[in-house]
């Protein structure tokens, strides 16, 4: 119940602790996987203020398949590789992913490297 | 595929009850008339009575919840709100009602409230809980018992809405009220069933309701002999893989591809030209509404094409399409050869029919040339793959590849979610680390608001991860895998996803041959109880068997077993063609109908778990 209300949150800080609530409540609920992607969530917002600051970008609100694809179309490739670590993404997602937008940048020689 | 005359029962003339159903209601209240309507049962409604038919019954104006607001200029003398039980309808009553708080009695019409189809305590204290004022405006609650709606001779639906989801998710057990009403309609004209087979947990609250419904009836109206043979209840949990992979049925592929309601398929109409001018509406035009004209398609067996082809795997309808295009040709080549008075004169006969077969071909074939698209592209060719593999027994208990490729590029969601279930069901359910992997990697590619999506599915049981591998077991026991080198050749229902024989078909087949007894180890291991019941039927109205009936033509044959098989959470095209299928077959005589609280694809069915949340951009 907690997860609408983070949605109809006008802020992000209002947005951020309707998600704590959350967590709260499936760590009472001993739902660790429902507590681990919720406080992935808190995490990826906050990167994403982060982000946001130092690329004059938006970056708020994008899933991390996004946010990560954001970071690949600029080049960032290490910066991508730590946020991949940091979310877990599988491989093939994040590798899928990196061929696509190498791809369209036409990048061909990183695409070599693969 | 045509239905055989042994066919008695037919369902399409429960169509006139509804419709005398809803006329009395609105008849019964005085005057000219304001109809409000639940908008999600207009189209099921403009089945039994279009506009004109209403306005012959004094209705004179019509609003609906969701658009309309209340009308300050009341010239009618009674208000109807016809609309479903449900606690989010009352809200949208209790809304459109609050203007008329503040109107001076006097001038207010009389309100009635009607159910459909049978009153609800719950929703009556609800709408005055919403409205104190509600309980001096309304007039009268009432109910209107329109209940199961027939969509073709042998199939019934209750059309309720998202009845999967209100059941399994919500809990909300008024589909099965609305079931034991349509059971007991249907008993009151064709005889009480005999023999009650059920599976599944709702399967035996169902059946408990039927037979103390069946035992408080007074006896005379009970008092017509016995039609239908059985009654199997199957709970949709049973059998959720059936739900899964893509129908290839040609019915099917139209309610994947573009969604059928009530009997009819919405088009675009630039695709059917010079084709009738039922889709040219004037007031289309001149008002400039924004979306594209469509043309409406009716599927039902009104058209002799279609009834043909509808339960054929797509791949077979070509060469059914190019046959009766050489038919055509040929018959309406006679009109040259044709010297004598008498032989024109029997050509000009036959043209009508000639010509609506004309039209009803190119109308079918256009929208065949619709359907291509979507299955001749890669995507849907290497999906249907690892469908198959999954229901051919492929070992699949590990992260797919292709499911994870179809993340990867945040192919449809319902897509994945579908392929998920699958593997999941025909696994006995995913191990933990493998659901795990799929659900964050979901939500990295569709974002963090589907964690409610994918809780509501575990909840509402489409993720399992109980491992009790029963599938393998049903596989081999009912045949639910058939390797066909042609699926257009094959008799058996296994053709018509080209290779996978729908679970609930099977069992509802191996009930009336060889008989439930001879899989009673397999009925054990499939998930949900098993029930047998019976109701006591007096001597005289027994079916008669093992004895030869002067009524049936061929001496010595025993009439046929018919059954009604009811879907609790719905049912697909596809299985109703499989059931078609065996109801046809020429060696064994028994007969399928079919009662569901709605039709169903796995789309439409995971569509209704989602959850839509309000996104607020910053």
């Amino acid at each position: 119940t907690f997860i609408p209300e983070s949605f109809e949150a006008l802020s992000v800080p209002e947005q951020l602790s309707a998600l704590q609530n959350a967590v709260e409540r499936f760590d009472h609920a001993k739902d660790d996987f429902n507590k681990k992607i919720t406080e992935d969530q808190i995490k990826l917002i906050r990167h994403q203020v982060k982000l946001e600051e130092k690329f004059a970008k938006k970056f708020v609100g994008l899933t991390v398949h996004k946010t990560l694809e954001a970071l690949l179309q600029d080049s960032q490739w290490k910066l991508a590789e730590e946020f991949k670590k940091d979310y877990q993404m599988s491989d093939r997602h994040f590798w899928f992913l990196k061929v696509e937008v190498l791809a369209r940048l036409k990048q061909w020689e990183e695409l070599e490297k693969f | 595929m045509v239905h055989i005359d042994r066919n008695v029962i037919n369902f399409l003339t429960f169509k006139e009850r509804a419709r005398k159903d809803l006329l009395k209601c609105i008849d019964d209240c005085p005057g000219t008339k304001a109809l409000v309507w639940d908008d999600y049962l207009i189209g099921p409604f403009s089945q039994l009575a279009d506009y004109s038919v209403l306005q012959d019954h004094q209705v004179t104006r019509m609003f609906t919840l969701a658009k309309s607001e209340f009308p300050s200029n009341m010239d009618f003398t009674s208000m109807i709100f016809l609309v479903r039980a449900e606690l989010k309808i009352v809200k949208r009553i209790a809304k459109f009602l609050s203007k008329a708080a503040s109107v001076k009695k006097a001038s207010l019409p009389k309100i009635y409230v009607c159910f459909v189809p049978a009153i609800s305590s719950v929703c009556q204290k609800a709408l005055i809980e919403n409205l104190p004022a509600a309980a001096q405006l309304v007039h009268e609650f009432r109910a209107c018992p329109v209940g199961a709606i027939p969509l073709e001779t042998d199939v019934m639906s209750l059309e309720h809405e998202n009845s999967f989801r209100g059941l399994f998710l919500e809990e909300d057990p008024s589909c099965l009220h609305h079931l034991t009403i349509a059971i007991k309609d249907i008993q009151k004209v064709h005889g009480v069933i005999p023999n009650i087979y059920g599976k599944g947990k709702y399967a035996k609250q169902l059946i408990d309701m039927v037979v103390k419904h069946g035992k408080d009836a007074p006896n005379s109206e009970w008092n017509i002999a016995c039609r239908f043979d059985n009654l199997f209840i199957i709970d949709r949990t049973v059998d959720l893989i059936t739900i899964m992979p893509t129908q290839l049925t040609y019915e099917g592929l139209i309610d994947e591809c573009f969604g059928i309601h009530q009997a009819t398929v919405r088009l675009p109409a630039d695709k059917f030209p010079n084709m009738g001018t039922s889709s040219k509406n004037p007031d289309q035009s001149e008002s400039g509404r924004k979306d594209a004209p469509e043309k409406k398609i009716i599927l039902n067996s009104s058209d002799e094409l279609f009834t043909e082809i509808r339960d054929l795997n797509f791949s077979a309808v070509g060469p059914v399409f190019s046959g009766k295009a050489k038919f055509l040709n040929a018959k309406l080549g006679e009109r040259f050869s044709a010297k004598e008075v008498a032989e024109m004169k029997e050509f000009v006969a036959k043209m009508p029919h000639l010509l609506s077969l004309k039209q009803s071909l190119t109308t079918f074939m256009t929208v065949a040339e619709l359907i291509k698209p979507f299955v001749n592209n890669d995507n849907f060719l290497e999906s249907l793959e690892v469908q198959q593999g999954f229901l051919s027994g492929q070992d699949a208990d590990k992260v797919h590849p292709y499911i994870e490729q179809l993340i990867a590029q945040c192919e449809p969601f319902d897509q994945v979610i579908r392929l998920i279930v699958l593997q999941s069901e025909v696994n006995g359910g995913l191990k933990q680390p493998v659901l795990a992997h799929y659900k964050r990697d979901i939500i990295h590619s569709y974002g963090f608001e589907e964690i409610v999506s994918l809780n509501n599915m575990e909840k509402a049981g489409l993720f399992r991860t109980a491992n009790k591998k029963w599938f393998r077991m049903a596989r081999d026991a009912l045949k639910l895998f058939v390797e066909h080198s042609d699926s257009s050749a094959s008799k058996d229902i296994s053709y018509i996803f080209s290779g996978y024989a729908p679970l609930s078909v099977r069992l509802a087949k191996h009930l009336v041959f060889p008989g439930w007894r001879t899989i009673s180890d397999l009925l054990e291991v499939i998930p949900g109880e098993k029930i047998e019941a019976k109701q006591k039927i007096p001597e005289h109205l027994r079916k008669r068997r093992n004895s030869i009936s002067s009524s049936v033509s061929s001496a010595g044959e025993e009439p046929a077993v018919v059954s009604l098989v009811v879907y609790i959470g719905g049912v697909t095209y596809a299985e109703v063609s499989a059931l078609r299928h065996l109801s046809n077959q020429e060696h064994t005589s028994s007969i399928f109908y079919v009662l569901t609280t709605e039709m169903l694809s796995g789309t439409a069915l995971i569509k209704s778990l989602k959850e839509t949340m309000k996104t607020t951009v910053f």
